[in-house]
């Protein structure tokens, strides 16, 4: 899943916030291999550059990018991106509703997001709009 | 493994937090050690002033007969189990030598005396403050041989309570004695039960139904000549003081310690409840209760583990002034570093680390981690 509000450990490096699930969850696999595993990610998502920088340091956009980056980490067949470009600028809600559409191609991963900004539902492949709990009208 | 190393990274990254808790463990650890450690110095000052003044707490003395045609190391095996059978120990036993008038001056002063030798068991002499005369410079002359007053023990004032007002011969010298007479030797047992309750008639009846056979071989009247008298105990108010002031120290020593464990699980909750988020989203990625309760867990155990090293590191410190005011205070050594605090500390840290893990795992698991993470942040 990805949050509006981001929820990253601050005092943690992009990197390590990206294999979170690593330590939490128990998953298998060495630490070096599961270190290469997210700044593989970073990468993609473009933050190769910042894997070894604390949260605290980083922009909204950098944050939302290593949200989604963690949310890969354990190869979801299916990303939930709820509000993802709710606290950032217009100009990096662009860039992260691009990262967001680009991850059926990049990963195989089928990605829904939940947003009021109607720029971002744009790049969507199938779009469903609810209202007060139901469901007003379907796209493609 | 891996909840080991995010503790320690989320440790090393904001250190606040576990170097405020770490001193609180410490500073709690240190206190109750040097409190502990005061309770039982000052309850031994106390005990053995008492001793010294009034006796040894719950103390017969047994008496047999002279006659008793059994050796001092069966008497002595006997009494013991005497002793054992009716829950008491045996702290030693005297050996009254046969009343002899010392040849040389200041003979006339200190007139016939039966010289006794107190011994812890057969063949360890006590170690008395031989030389030690009470102000009596004297020798003793037997046959035309000396002892000297450095073989010589008169107890002063403060300690004829436990020791009475007996010339005492080191054992030695035993023989010089003996070999100036045939008069028998009596022996003198003193069994201790510890408590202030009155067992005189239940050690009368333990002791004469031990030695009834001894006694009846030869020839002496068990009932008559076996005696049991229960030393003189004028120390009760003394004693409950001092009950008292172990029991106040112990209150102080395990408060603090409560008082810190409260503190830590006030700062765990109160963590858990800001850190909701992290504890969600750990769920959420797919950690079982088990693991979240491993992360608090280490986090309780690591600042355990630094409060307790901290602590030994003061109290290696502390150790030479706090004996130092011991010894000054209540004449006793102390050791701060006692290994008889390591199970109560033990079982006091570990009551911590359950009671810190588990109110915070049961907060967290308690809470739907979808609703926790739907809560705005940053």
């Amino acid at each position: 899943m990805v949050f509006q509000s981001f929820h990253l450990e601050t005092h943690l490096t992009a990197t390590e916030n990206t294999m979170l699930s690593w330590y939490t969850a128990g998953l298998g696999g060495g630490r070096r291999a599961a270190r290469a595993r997210a700044t593989g990610l970073l990468d993609a998502v473009g933050l190769g550059a910042l894997a070894n920088r604390l949260i605290a340091e980083m922009s909204g956009g950098e944050r939302q990018r290593v949200a989604i980056a963690r949310a890969l980490f354990t190869q979801p067949r299916l990303l939930i991106a709820d509000e993802p470009t709710g606290n950032l600028d217009e100009q990096t809600a662009g860039i992260i509703a691009d990262l967001l559409w680009s991850l059926p191609v990049l990963t195989g991963a089928a990605v829904v997001v939940v947003t009021h900004d109607a720029q971002v539902a744009g790049g969507a492949d199938r779009t469903v709009r609810l209202a007060n709990g139901h469901v007003e009208g379907q796209g493609a | 493994m891996q909840a080991v190393r995010l503790t320690w990274l989320l440790t090393r990254r904001s250190p606040f937090r576990a170097v405020m808790l770490t001193v609180l463990m410490a500073v709690a650890i240190i206190v109750f050690s040097l409190v502990s450690e005061l309770s039982r110095v000052s309850q031994q000052g106390l005990d053995q002033a008492i001793v010294k003044d009034a006796g040894l707490r719950g103390s017969y003395q047994v008496t047999l007969d002279p006659l008793l045609e059994t050796s001092p190391s069966q008497t002595y095996a006997s009494v013991v189990h005497v002793a054992d059978a009716i829950h008491m120990s045996v702290w030693g036993y005297w050996q009254d030598m046969p009343s002899v008038t010392s040849e040389c001056p200041p003979y006339e002063k200190v007139g016939p005396q039966q010289l006794r030798i107190l011994w812890r068991r057969p063949s360890v002499p006590f170690e008395l403050p031989f030389g030690h005369t009470n102000g009596l410079d004297t020798q003793w002359c037997i046959d035309g041989q000396t002892i000297p007053a450095s073989a010589l023990y008169m107890p002063d004032a403060s300690s004829q309570a436990v020791f009475g007002t007996r010339l005492y011969l080191r054992s030695d010298y035993a023989n010089l004695v003996l070999l100036s007479t045939l008069a028998p030797i009596s022996y003198g047992y003193v069994l201790v039960s510890g408590d202030a309750v009155d067992h005189s008639d239940r050690v009368r009846e333990a002791v004469i139904s031990a030695f009834t056979s001894a006694a009846q071989a030869a020839g002496v009247d068990p009932a008559a000549d076996i005696t049991v008298r229960r030393l003189d105990q004028s120390d009760q108010n003394v004693l409950a003081a001092s009950n008292g002031v172990a029991v106040t120290y112990g209150v102080i020593g395990w408060g603090v310690l409560v008082l810190a464990g409260l503190a830590l699980l006030v700062v765990q909750v109160s963590n858990v409840r800001q850190r909701s988020w992290f504890y969600g989203l750990a769920r959420a990625l797919g950690a079982r209760g088990r693991r979240i309760g491993a992360l608090l867990g280490l986090e309780a155990v690591l600042v355990l583990l630094a409060g307790g090293a901290l602590a030994i590191v003061v109290l290696v410190v502390a150790a030479g002034p706090v004996n130092r005011f011991a010894d000054a205070a209540f004449g006793v050594d102390a050791h701060v570093l006692n290994p008889v605090l390591l199970p109560k500390l033990a079982v006091g840290m570990a009551a911590l680390l359950v009671l810190t893990t588990v109110v915070p795992l049961v907060q967290v698991l308690r809470r739907d981690p979808l609703e926790v993470l739907e809560a705005p942040r940053d």
